[in-house]
């Protein structure tokens, strides 16, 4: 896990990225990854395939930064965020490297139903999260707040409570958000 | 997925949105209208708000989205709110959301005191993998009823909604619990101790929970144990009706490394036993305040490594070298307290493989409850000692001619250690013994490892070399007494049971005796009584046997002694006091140790040699019989015995013509041994000899001249090349040849071999000396040496004749061989008063076809045809 003296770093870097310091996000980024590679990739082996539970990765990786840190978190929420973030990269990263054989295999088109079945447990087979991936992009160029939302609560299950401190927005502004981006991908899943 | 292009600008969306968010807040049968009212709304934009909120009805229709969804969503989306009521219950508030549904605080309607956890979840848009798991956890829980489980209180379903109740605990994570009440190590083993008992009583009711970690642990305010969440609790049979369950749930895993038992990792099955590695693990992290495994900056590979391969940390060590900050107790005192019983527990649990574990959470809560009350711990001896040889196998040894000597030496610095737990109530005096023990075994594994061929590329060590190494260390490390001591008793035994006497002898004469450890002392003096005897030195060795006879307060030593008296006596020549003291001890043994003890086995096998003589053939099979059901009933693990069991059922039904049993049992001794053993060991040398014998009796010459030869070559690298351990080879050799195969001269060079390697021995190998000069004159006599052969049958008729033997087999041998000197000299007088005296003695012994009687009658008749008689 992170060296000790890391842990003041990643508490600094969230401060930074909490005020708004995208330089930051890119550093978080960098400094989590490996761990939150590892995680991750431990639950892609003892699940199997593409079945994931990204928000066990989350508070595995929570757990185990936290245990080494007498002084609570100052800012759980924005490090849940940071490593939704992380999880998301580490993600598609796996994925893509091993896309070619998913491609084709046991990995099904991203339908409604498989989306609205993933929303309600992320640990369902047969995710494409590549097409997640692809999704939040679109997304993303029409609306970054939506296409936030979405990836903390699909990489990261953070509640609207830690997103509406996280994003410095009400819940309800959340809640809408949130609304419009399941609607959105529904709507494109359709198409 | 193919790019589609954007059909609206940001800002455009941004228009849509809001339109979208206002319209859907509305009640969904009042949306369509509200769409068709709004005026602001651009054409173009419509269809696409249309689509949004279809898809958003079609959303809200399917999804409950029970993990990730937070509460203001899930009371937005017609779920349950404070004040709702579900049947009896009403809710007061969202207390969390797992596995598959959300939970309520709740309590029942006319009771305030009363709280409650409702678990609910709808099956709509669920998948059956879904519903089955909750329907599988609501059975287990239900079928549970335990003061330190979680109760399950209530169940129903309401609009398609099923919901459970259960006991709310208010509580904290037992690891925390202790930290913050900083509870001594007692009060922590008693919380322990109740969390077991609720785990077995969940296995008892075949079902695992396979998920036992702290945060699902709770201690109550009043600080009872609760275990909650059945979560991922498989049933270990199969429910009636439920296959389907069973199967679905062999799937579902979610586990977190760090409370990973090796089998889920790896994908064995789950069984009781992967509780008991998780208890181990909590308990190691209950007595340490520190998980028992270190898994962070751990790649994958290297956390399935750690989890399925690694020894885990020694919990005294941990404490030992823990930072007293991050402790809730004091490292030293701690140490002491770990250090021990209660290492030994843990590790025992904490077994890589399943069946290594404890066989059940009740054995592993008995060992504490022992521990707590001072008495000895009971991690079984024998299954310690197959699992040691195992754990040596797996983790230190290669697999190899090493391992033997490894498994000698490992179990027997273990034995000291377990002996001394057996016998020594001050635990005091057992705990340093353990240390002892452990430093005599670091020993060991260090001299292996040193010696590890992959260390040594190209030189092929020996077991013999590995020893030699081991001699020397102990001669020029400097150690302390107690530890040399064992070491050098320990490697002498070693040598002992090599039959290298020489160095056994060298090895033991460096050990310093002291008045501390008496026992100690005295298993050296018998080890070396055995060396004198073995040397051949048996009045020094009966002068010893005395001694330690009246120094002896030990049991297990006393009987020891006896059996080695019954063999010096032998060895002496005394066969009646030997069988009458071998009598003695069958019976003492069976009255003190009962019939099925390790004891009676072995008094039964030796008092079967005792009895070793002609007529007692039956007797001894009883004999040897019962000792081998008592092996393989109650000491399975026992090979090298079983294997020593089989030789002896061999011998005697080869005396009884039975051929084909014997080879059978021979070979199958001949099997273990080589196993055990390796191929060129002085067992598989006394199997080969065996087979020999056997295939001679039975006709097989040539085949009976290999197996001799084999066994020959073994014994040769074990005793040398001139030793008297080789004479009966070369007899045998020479039979053949002589008597069978007609070919005397070969037979006369083997049988002088024989004879010159035995002759400056006295007692029993003088008999045989003398035993193995009847056949030889035969064949010199054939080989017309016959002026020769005719003192030396005059020797052995006055040798034979002064034993005054009821059968008188060898005098009656040597003087019808005698007689048949006589007649090829053409002294018939003589020849017929040898036969006459000799005939009716070789008819009533020797079996019809054999030679020497064969011999005899032609000669009878031909004295007869001359009218001698």
């Amino acid at each position: 896990m992170l060296e000790n003296n890391n842990d003041r770093i990643v508490e600094d870097l969230l401060e930074a990225w909490s005020c708004g310091d995208k330089i930051a996000e890119n550093k978080l980024m960098e400094l989590l990854y490996p761990d939150i590679h590892k995680i991750a990739h431990f639950q892609l082996k003892s699940n199997h395939a593409s079945s994931l539970q990204t928000t066990e990765i989350v508070s595995e990786a929570f757990l185990k930064l936290d245990q080494q840190k007498s002084v609570k978190w100052k800012n759980q929420s924005h490090f849940l965020a940071i490593t939704a973030k992380v999880i998301r990269r580490v993600l598609i990263d796996h994925f893509r490297s091993t896309s070619s054989d998913k491609r084709g295999g046991n990995e099904a088109d991203m339908t409604i139903e498989r989306f609205e079945n993933f929303i309600e447990d992320s640990s369902q087979f047969g995710i494409d999260w590549l097409s997640i991936n692809h999704l939040l992009k679109q997304l993303h160029t029409i609306d970054p707040d939506a296409a936030t939302v979405l990836e903390y609560k699909v990489f990261g299950g953070l509640t609207h409570i830690e997103m509406a401190e996280v994003m410095s927005v009400s819940e309800s502004t959340i809640l809408r958000n949130w609304n419009f981006a399941r609607s959105w991908i529904i709507r494109k899943l359709e198409k | 997925m193919t790019q589609t292009t954007t059909e609206l600008t940001p800002q455009e969306w941004a228009e849509v949105k809001s339109h979208f968010n206002d319209l859907i807040q509305f009640p969904v049968d009042e949306i369509k209208q509200q769409f068709n009212i709004r005026p602001k709304i651009k054409s173009h934009h419509k269809p696409i708000i249309l689509e949004l909120i279809d898809a958003h009805l079609l959303g809200i229709d399917r999804t409950i989205t029970p993990e990730q969804t937070p509460a203001d969503t899930l009371l937005q989306q017609n779920q349950f709110k404070a004040g709702d009521k579900i049947g009896k219950y009403t809710i007061n508030k969202i207390i969390g959301s797992g596995g598959m549904g959300q939970v309520y605080l709740a309590q029942r309607h006319e009771d305030v005191v009363q709280k409650v956890a409702i678990k609910v979840l709808s099956f709509h848009g669920f998948n059956d993998q879904s519903k089955n798991r909750f329907d599988t956890e609501r059975r287990i829980l239900a079928s549970l009823e335990h003061p330190n489980i979680a109760r399950l209180i209530d169940a129903g379903s309401v609009n398609e909604q099923t919901y459970c109740v259960m006991e709310y605990i208010e509580g904290l994570p037992i690891h925390t619990y202790c930290k913050n009440e900083k509870l001594g190590v007692v009060e922590r083993l008693e919380l322990f101790l109740g969390l077991c008992n609720a785990v077995s009583y969940a296995h008892n009711n075949l079902i695992v929970h396979r998920d036992l970690k702290p945060s699902n642990i709770l201690i109550t305010e009043s600080g009872e144990v609760k275990l909650l969440d059945f979560g991922i609790a498989k049933p270990l049979a199969v429910l009636p009706g439920t296959d389907e369950v069973y199967k679905t749930l062999v799937g579902t895993n979610s586990l977190t490394p760090q409370y990973a038992a090796p089998e889920q990792i790896n994908g064995d099955k789950i069984t009781v036993a992967c509780d008991i590695y998780q208890l181990g693990l909590l308990l190691f992290e209950l007595l340490t305040d520190q998980t028992a495994t270190n898994l962070s900056g751990k790649t994958w590979g290297e956390i399935e490594l750690t989890i399925c391969e690694e020894l885990p940390a020694i919990p005294s060590r941990v404490v030992k070298n823990a930072n007293p900050k991050n402790t809730s107790f004091n490292p030293k005192e701690q140490h002491k307290k770990l250090l021990g019983d209660l290492d030994a527990i843990i590790t025992h649990a904490l077994k890589k493989s399943p069946k290594d574990r404890y066989d059940s959470v009740r054995s592993f809560a008995n060992d504490i409850q022992k521990h707590l009350n001072l008495q000895p711990i009971e991690i079984k001896n024998n299954q310690q000692l197959y699992r040691l040889k195992k754990q040596a196998r797996k983790h230190w040894l290669p697999i190899s001619a090493l391992s033997l000597v490894g498994l000698i030496l490992l179990t027997s610095s273990f034995m000291i250690w377990q002996q001394s737990l057996a016998t020594e109530k001050e635990r005091d005096r057992a705990l340093t013994e353990k240390q002892v023990a452990e430093q005599v075994t670091d020993f060991m594994v260090e001299t292996f490892s040193a010696a590890d061929p992959q260390n040594r590329l190209g030189t092929k060590i020996t077991a013999a070399d590995i020893l030699k190494q081991g001699v020397y260390q102990i001669s020029n490390q400097s150690m302390e007494t107690v530890v040399k001591n064992r070491l050098i008793k320990t490697l002498g035994e070693v040598y002992v049971n090599l039959a290298d006497f020489k160095s056994a002898e060298n090895l033991l004469n460096q050990y310093q005796f002291n008045s501390n450890d008496v026992d100690l002392d005295n298993q050296v003096n018998f080890q070396k009584t055995k060396i004198h005897q073995s040397l051949g030195n048996l009045e020094i060795a009966n002068d010893l046997i005395q001694n330690l006879k009246k120094d002896s307060k030990n049991n297990e030593l006393e009987l020891k002694l006896n059996i080695l008296e019954v063999t010096n006596l032998e060895a002496i020549g005394n066969e009646e006091a030997a069988k009458k003291l071998s009598q003695n001890l069958l019976n003492t043994t069976r009255s003190q140790y009962g019939e099925n003890s390790y004891e009676y086995f072995t008094v039964l096998l030796n008092h079967a040699n005792a009895i070793n003589e002609q007529g007692n053939v039956n007797k001894q099979l009883e004999l040897i019989s019962e000792a081998k059901s008592i092996l393989i009933t109650y000491f399975p693990e026992k090979e090298i015995e079983l294997a020593e069991v089989y030789n002896q059922l061999s011998k005697l039904y080869r005396k009884k013509s039975n051929y084909e049993l014997a080879k059978n049992y021979t070979v199958k001794g001949l099997n273990i041994a080589s196993k055990v053993y390796g191929q060129n060991h002085l067992q598989v040398a006394i199997s080969e000899h065996l087979l020999g014998n056997i295939n001679s009796e039975s006709g097989a010459y040539n085949q009976a001249l290999k197996h001799f030869e084999r066994s020959l070559e073994i014994k040769k690298l074990f005793f040398g090349e001139e030793t008297w351990q080789l004479a009966t080879l070369y007899y045998n050799k020479a039979l053949i040849h002589s008597n069978q195969l007609k070919d005397y001269s070969a037979g006369l060079a083997l049988f002088e071999k024989a004879l010159s390697l035995l002759k400056k021995h006295q007692g029993k190998r003088y008999n045989n000396y003398q035993y193995m000069r009847i056949e030889y004159t035969l064949t010199m006599i054939e080989l017309n040496q016959i002026d020769k052969a005719i003192p030396i049958l005059h020797e052995l008729i006055d040798y034979f004749g002064k034993k005054n033997t009821i059968a008188r087999i060898s005098e009656s041998t040597a003087k019808s061989y005698l007689a048949h000197a006589f007649i090829i000299n053409k002294n018939y007088i003589d020849a017929a008063v040898l036969i006459k005296s000799s005939i009716s003695h070789l008819e009533a012994g020797l079996k019809p076809d054999h030679h020497t009687l064969l011999l005899a009658k032609n000669n009878f008749k031909l004295i007869e045809k001359k009218g001698f008689l």
